[in-house]
């Protein structure tokens, strides 16, 4: 537990102006970095969703992931995107399942939002309320 | 130069305030899905869990004695967060931490220094209301928990027993209860938080109580312009941290030359992706009111990883 150092290591700069330094500099290389990172757009659209949910209160990406896996997590559900500006989740629907709209408002609530409107563009992937 | 180990009474009332703040500074406000040196009420889906890796480096130099004090702190202070519900957090933060402080004797520069976990903190937060609309969301959480004495607070090296605020840890399990209320949107995101932690006491010692209001600003500079699908967003942060901290008690007196007012001023960077989140902020001492003859700190460097499982 003890350490002993032989010497002096003299006065120091202050840490504050080395931090802001350090700062500045991570910003800089961070700006320069990832701008081009910043602005890609992981905006691949589904081809025909057969589900469009509305979601209130999504506002950053790595709370859309939270949405992202709750509704992967559901059976039914063969693919999604989040299209995080429109406030909206489209869905794919596997071949030959059925989902209800309580079961997706569920999911969004599970991730801890709300589902504003569940629209279905495919009627035939509609299962009845309760299923 | 010849080096001698250091009685660690030499000038302990005026470091202690100082590794008292940081031990406050490491342990708080750094739940998983915050900003980077306050807490925040954005949701954590159920089954959800994140996981938070910080580092956190302060000084304190600037000792107008002939013994030039420098004190070194590093916190790596780990977190996990499990979403119980969509509106209950359940949050496990462990610190390690690695305590050094230096000074020069008559004989030499020596340095002590001591190495391990720290007090662990679990607690819960529940969303008590939330208003939402496409790309805004506004949330009021509080949350209440406990610090578990898991450091070792009766640890020694060859010039006898460390100093309790020395120690890793305090011995004393320690509740603590606060708020926090968050506006965030496409472009900006705001959190306000209060919290106080009830200091109790363990082996005749007991830190005293320690209130913090914090509030966190960050404004998105990239992308300048959302698209379709799920951008990354780099953001430039400002962080505020007010910290107040009694005075601590042996023996149940109050020990004069300890607690006291700190406040930060923290810009900072994040950059948020759907899988991670990296954040850098220098904390830096805007003012400090300690008591009695306190070192006072340097800035305060933090780094932080956080990504979802």
């Amino acid at each position: 537990m003890k350490r002993i150092i032989q010497g002096n290591t003299g006065p120091s700069r202050p840490a504050w102006g080395k931090a802001l330094g350090l700062l500045a500099l991570l910003a800089f290389f961070t700006m320069t970095a990832l701008a081009p990172e910043a602005r890609a757009q992981d905006d691949k659209r589904l081809e025909n969703p057969d589900v469009i949910v509305e979601v209130s209160g999504l506002a950053c990406p790595f709370c859309a992931y939270g949405i992202e896996k709750r509704l992967k997590k559901l059976d039914e559900v063969a693919e999604l995107t989040v299209l995080l500006e429109e406030g909206k989740v489209e869905l794919k629907v596997k071949e030959g399942a059925k989902i209800s709209e309580e079961k997706i408002r569920k999911a969004v609530a599970d991730a801890g939002f709300e589902a504003k409107s569940v629209v279905f563009v495919n009627e035939n992937v509609k299962a009845p309320t309760g299923e | 130069m010849k080096a001698k180990r250091m009685a660690m009474t030499y000038g302990k009332a005026r470091v202690w305030p100082a590794l008292a703040a940081f031990a406050l500074m490491a342990a708080a406000g750094v739940p998983a899905r915050a900003q980077i040196t306050t807490n925040t009420a954005l949701p954590v889906g159920k089954g959800e869990a994140i996981i938070r890796l910080q580092t956190k480096v302060i000084r304190s130099t600037g000792d107008p004695a002939p013994t030039d004090r420098d004190l070194r702190v590093t916190a790596f202070p780990l977190v996990g967060v499990y979403g119980a519900t969509g509106r209950l957090a359940l949050f496990g933060v462990l610190p390690i931490l690695d305590k050094n402080l230096e000074v020069t004797m008559p004989t030499g520069r020596v340095t002590r220094n001591t190495t391990g976990v720290g007090d662990a903190r679990l607690f819960a937060r529940y969303t008590l209301f939330q208003h939402n609309r496409r790309g805004l969301t506004v949330r009021l959480a509080p949350f209440a928990g406990i610090e578990l004495p898991t450091g070792t607070d009766d640890a020694r090296d060859d010039a006898g027993p460390l100093p309790r605020p020395f120690q890793l840890g305090s011995g004393s399990w320690d509740p603590f209860v606060g708020v926090v209320l968050t506006r965030q949107s496409f472009a900006w995101q705001v959190d306000v938080s209060a919290s106080y932690k009830f200091n109790t006491e363990a082996g005749g010692f007991r830190f005293g109580d320690e209130a913090r209001f914090d509030v966190a600003a960050k404004v998105r500079v990239l992308p300048r312009r959302l698209g379709p699908g799920l951008p990354r967003f780099l953001y430039v942060a400002l962080e505020s941290n007010l910290i107040r901290q009694g005075k601590n008690e042996l023996g149940g007196a109050a020990d004069a030359n300890s607690g006291g007012v700190t406040w930060y001023l923290a810009p900072g960077l994040q950059y948020a992706t759907r899988r991670y989140i990296l954040g850098a902020a220098v904390q830096l001492p805007v003012a400090q009111d300690l008591n009695g003859a306190a070192l006072e700190n340097d800035a305060i460097l933090t780094l932080s990883v956080r990504f979802s499982l």
